[in-house]
């Protein structure tokens, strides 16, 4: 795609390389997540206090000379930190584990605690020069985590790919926090909403639709999710965990931030386009998650998708609050939030048990893994946890933000004319989401965890460190405590929707969730006492009538003939995903390759075929390699003017500069 | 009384099943000019394979041993949150329609992992399709809950069904006659049945459900028959309760009612499970890449339900 060189690799010696991953020391390694631990700890407080108690905001200026630094706290503010600071506690001793076992560049490592640092600034930020200042550190800070392998070809390809694209999204955000703030200059952000309104439309919009790709881009909309899986193979698994659980959703945060509420009540295609946007990521995401092999490329993808259900809950909060229902309103954005925080704590738990892989294995590959179940014995079941949830079926704690968010569709009201349409098609989008995604995790988990190893290193593997279990442990447990009781999170619905639509959502969450105004509910914990009750009765019957049986015995699997049966007969992931990638090959567009060797010149008796096929990202081929080799042709014009003289140089400063003052004045 | 209505309905689920699903054999069978073997050939084939010892394939680990127990569980799970004999079951406010699919999924997917974790061919080839299969059937299956609960204002599964018996002219309106024939083709591909699936050939290299479970045998294996049985009885029960709810006791109270419940379920689901044994005589299964356009076909049924709901009026009594 685009061609570039961040290090020369001919200058890097394997000398080099073995004095620049040193063996972390242990202090250094304390030292780091000690610091991270203190950060996200505190995050997790102020998140708490900026829920549950009044807005506060102060400034100073210390720190940023010109602008002075302006925090503020709001209910909105709190969610987003609180889904960082939970998860970044939470990751810690993981981290602990990874870089004691894992050689790390030490930017890196450094880079850890500084990005959750100014993760946690970023929703704090009250005036856009603040927020894009954090906004900018958070990018650059997470820059770091993505060069985790600066010496192999494909590890700089993603680190200036994300780089790329994370630019490409700040100048979108610059330009629409520009328009923002100069119509209402030096308002905070916090008090931008009912000033905006006034302002002519059509620059409205176009801050919308910037701000709509600047933050899209971080949240890894279609099409601008090309870095997703390519940054978080690439990071160190608890650096993906926080990447993917956290920042990630600080883009949806950037859009309602800026798309809805400091734009104030915009035109019904706002919220059109959100939805429209939110769907096809979360198709597009979910269809790739389901054909690649590579987890983390796999949990990348999902990544996208979920944030795609996320902006269509988003989509659907914006327009029940043009159709002034802010009862609905309420609810979608409810179910936004629990999405995004379920997301969070299952997609967290996801990258960090593929983090344990990648330490103790060193490959992600689906297609060389297999039977962890035997020598992983916490990772899988962390894993099978991770999975439930991100596939959207009951006792995941991804299914109440789900449900909430079907229940939203469902009882749109009849009376918005042609509008309603909208009700089918998401829940259209919602459900094939739903249904691709159990497929995808039965993959991930089934090829990834069950039956026999697939390499020699995977049949090797050990359990990763008690201090790593701890993390992921912590994550099972919190996975498990929202899906069967999500009214641990309820304070944070109520003090949000209070505070943004001034109403309550109708929505009792506890053990028992339902919509108060209508009858629909459910109820996990029963339903999960109806398992055990179920499990108890096969069990019993099991023993009574064991007794009647013959003795089991161990006999080999059958073979279709042959006696005994390799590894390599197994399904893979590709083939797993292989009716599926037939399915929707005019959406994948998988590469295949067929190379026939024939014995004789008719071709009647085939030798040996050679099929090679892999997915590959149609939109990064289709829109975005066709938009780089365009930038690089105008570049090559623009590269004429540079011809080392510092006269022309001086030149055409001077005369740009003229250019500028005139326009301006 | 309620508790025991319940414990009635799971009960007259399992001991039902093999039956029906025999019948359908025996319909077949007439259909074709075959006598048929008799309608307890299920229940001596479960009480044969519970004899048998088990047989542990080696290199399968827990999944596989636990999948078809939790097949089994999800599918009396499943058989308890569904009105069927009774409009008021203990939790009944809680079960929604949503849920059960979920419920159903689980099921699935757990024989689908079953079938990965014996690491052949065939298994993983079995839970492959059978998982595509179930992923395509999501969207059409959730589009016709929309329409069904458009008209009850609730998704809540006891009270669509007392919405229709407390208005029964909806049933002729066109919303309705749409999403039957979404919902029947999704019973048809979730229950393994003729186009999709063919559930009486063995070692045939379209076949989906009967790959996954090849290595499962003796105790497990009647678990996992009974349980397939079981969960096309409860797709038939649910969509003949979900349009045509007639004879379904409204409370738990009375014993009378309770066994006309049982006796309407029975002869509803009978004749609907003969209807659809019938039907697959003139059937052949479809090629499994055309599967997806039968079910995008119930996919546009559900769609054209859910917008008729919106647009066309509402029929009052």
């Amino acid at each position: 795609m685009i061609s570039s060189q961040i290090t020369n690799p001919k200058a890097v010696e394997s000398d080099q390389i073995k004095k620049r991953f040193d063996p972390m020391g242990r202090f250094f390694v304390i030292m780091i997540c000690t610091l991270s631990a203190l950060v996200a700890i505190s995050a997790t407080t102020i998140a708490l206090l900026a829920i549950t108690r009044p807005p506060w905001h102060g400034s100073t200026n210390l720190f940023l000379a010109i602008y002075g630094l302006k925090l503020a706290t709001d209910p909105l503010s709190g969610v987003f930190l609180l889904i960082s600071g939970s998860l970044g506690v939470m990751v810690i001793p993981h981290l602990y584990g990874y870089l004691r076992r894992n050689h790390l560049p030490t930017t890196t490592v450094i880079a850890i605690p500084i990005f959750i640092f100014t993760m946690a600034l970023v929703p704090l930020a009250n005036s856009t020069p603040t927020f894009f200042f954090f906004w900018e550190l958070m990018a650059l800070a997470s820059v770091p985590l993505v060069a985790a392998h600066p010496n192999d070809q494909s590890g700089r390809r993603a680190t200036f790919v994300y780089l790329a694209m994370t630019q490409l999204g700040a100048m979108a955000i610059l330009v629409a926090l520009a328009i923002i703030s100069a119509s209402h200059p030096g308002t905070p952000l916090a008090g931008l909403s009912a000033l905006s309104s006034r302002d002519s439309n059509t620059l409205r919009s176009l801050a919308f639709l910037l701000a709509l790709i600047g933050f899209g881009s971080k949240a890894g909309i279609v099409p601008f999710h090309i870095w997703l899986p390519k940054a978080h193979p690439q990071a160190p698994g608890p650096a993906s965990a926080l990447m993917s659980g956290a920042m990630v959703s600080l883009g949806i945060y950037g859009i309602i931030r800026f798309c809805i509420l400091s734009l104030g009540t915009g035109a019904k295609w706002w919220a059109i386009t959100l939805i429209v946007f939110g769907s096809i990521t979360a198709i597009y995401g979910i269809l790739q998650a389901s054909v690649n092999k590579d987890l983390k490329v796999l949990l990348a993808y999902s990544t996208a998708e979920n944030m795609g259900l996320a902006l269509i809950a988003i989509g659907l909060f914006q327009l029940f609050r043009i159709l002034h229902l802010p009862n609905l309103a309420a609810e979608a954005l409810g179910a936004g939030v629990l999405i995004l925080v379920a997301h969070g704590l299952f997609k967290g738990l996801a990258f960090l048990v593929a983090g344990s892989i990648q330490s103790e294995i060193g490959i992600t590959d689906l297609d060389q893994l297999g039977g962890l179940a035997k020598i992983m014995p916490v990772s899988t079941v962390g894993f099978g946890i991770a999975a439930l949830s991100a596939s959207g079926l009951p006792f995941g704690s991804a299914f109440i933000g789900e449900w909430l968010l079907l229940q939203t569709i469902i009882h749109l009201p009849r009376d918005i004319g042609s509008l309603v349409l909208i009700g089918p098609i998401a829940l259209g989008v919602v459900a094939l989401t739903a249904g691709l995604s159990v497929l995808t995790m039965v993959k991930a988990f089934g090829i990834g965890f069950l039956g026999t190893p697939r390499s020699k290193r995977a049949g090797e593997a050990h359990e990763s460190s008690t201090t790593m279990s701890t993390s992921i442990i912590a994550l099972m447990i919190a996975n498990l405590g929202l899906a069967f009781d999500p009214g641990v999170i309820n304070f944070v619905i109520l003090h949000l929707s209070e505070s943004i639509s001034g109403v309550y959502p109708r929505i009792a969450l506890g053990s028992r969730i339902s919509i108060t105004t209508t009858s629909s509910a459910i109820f996990p914990s029963i339903g999960a006492a109806l398992f055990i009750v179920g499990a108890i009765a096969i069990y019993l019957i099991r023993r009574f009538t064991a007794s009647k049986r013959p003795q089991p015995l161990d006999e080999i699997r059958w073979g279709c003939g042959a006696k005994e049966l390799t590894p390599k007969m197994q399904y893979t992931a590709t083939s797993f995903a292989e009716p599926l990638e037939r399915i929707f090959s005019d959406i994948l567009v998988p590469r295949r390759d067929i190379e026939t060797d024939a014995f004789d010149s008719l071709d009647l008796i085939v030798k040996r075929i050679d099929l090679r096929e892999s997915p590959h990202d149609a939109i990064e081929t289709a829109l975005w390699n066709r938009l780089a080799r365009a930038l690089d042709l105008v570049a090559s014009q623009f590269r004429r003017f540079h011809n080392g003289s510092l006269i022309r140089y001086l030149m055409l400063g001077g005369l740009g500069f003229a250019v500028v003052m005139v326009v301006t004045h | 009384m309620s508790y025991l209505s319940l414990i009635l309905q799971i009960t007259l689920i399992v001991v039902i099943s093999p039956l029906i699903g025999q019948l359908m054999i025996k319909i077949k069978s007439k259909a074709e000019g075959r006598r048929g073997p008799s309608l307890l050939q299920g229940v001596r084939e479960l009480g044969k394979l519970l004899k048998k010892g088990e047989i542990n394939p080696i290199g399968t680990g827990s999944a596989f041993a636990l999948a078809p127990a939790i097949y089994l569980v999800s599918t009396l799970v499943l058989s308890a949150i569904i009105p069927l004999i009774a409009l008021k079951l203990p939790g009944s406010s809680n079960y929604d329609l949503f849920w059960v699919v979920g419920i159903l999924l689980i099921g699935t997917i757990a024989l689908g992992l079953g079938g990965l974790d014996t690491a052949t061919a065939f298994g993983g080839m079995g839970a492959s399709r059978e998982l595509m299969v179930a992923a395509l059937i999501e969207p059409s299956i959730l589009m016709a809950i929309y329409a069904l609960s458009i008209r009850a204002n609730s998704s809540n599964i006891f009270k669509i069904v007392h919405a229709t018996l407390s208005n029964p002219q909806q049933i002729a309106s066109p919303q309705s006659a749409l999403a039957l024939i979404g919902l029947v083709i999704v019973v048809v591909a979730e229950a393994g049945r003729i186009p999709i699936d063919n559930p009486s050939t063995h070692l045939e290299l379209t076949m989906i459900h009967e790959a996954m479970v090849l290595e499962v045998n003796g105790p497990k294996l009647a678990m996992v028959k009974l349980a397939s049985s079981m969960r096309l009885v409860i797709l038939i029960g649910l969509v003949v309760n979900l349009f045509f709810p007639i004879g379904i006791s409204y409370s738990t109270s009375s014993v009378g009612s309770i066994i006309l419940g049982i006796v309407a379920l029975v002869i509803k689901v009978s004749l609907l499970a003969g209807l659809l044994a019938f039907v697959e005589v003139f059937l052949a299964k479809l090629r499994l890449f055309r599967v997806p356009e039968l079910l995008a076909g119930s996919f546009v049924f559900g769609f054209l339900a859910v917008t008729a709901s919106y647009f066309l009026p509402v029929i009052k009594a």
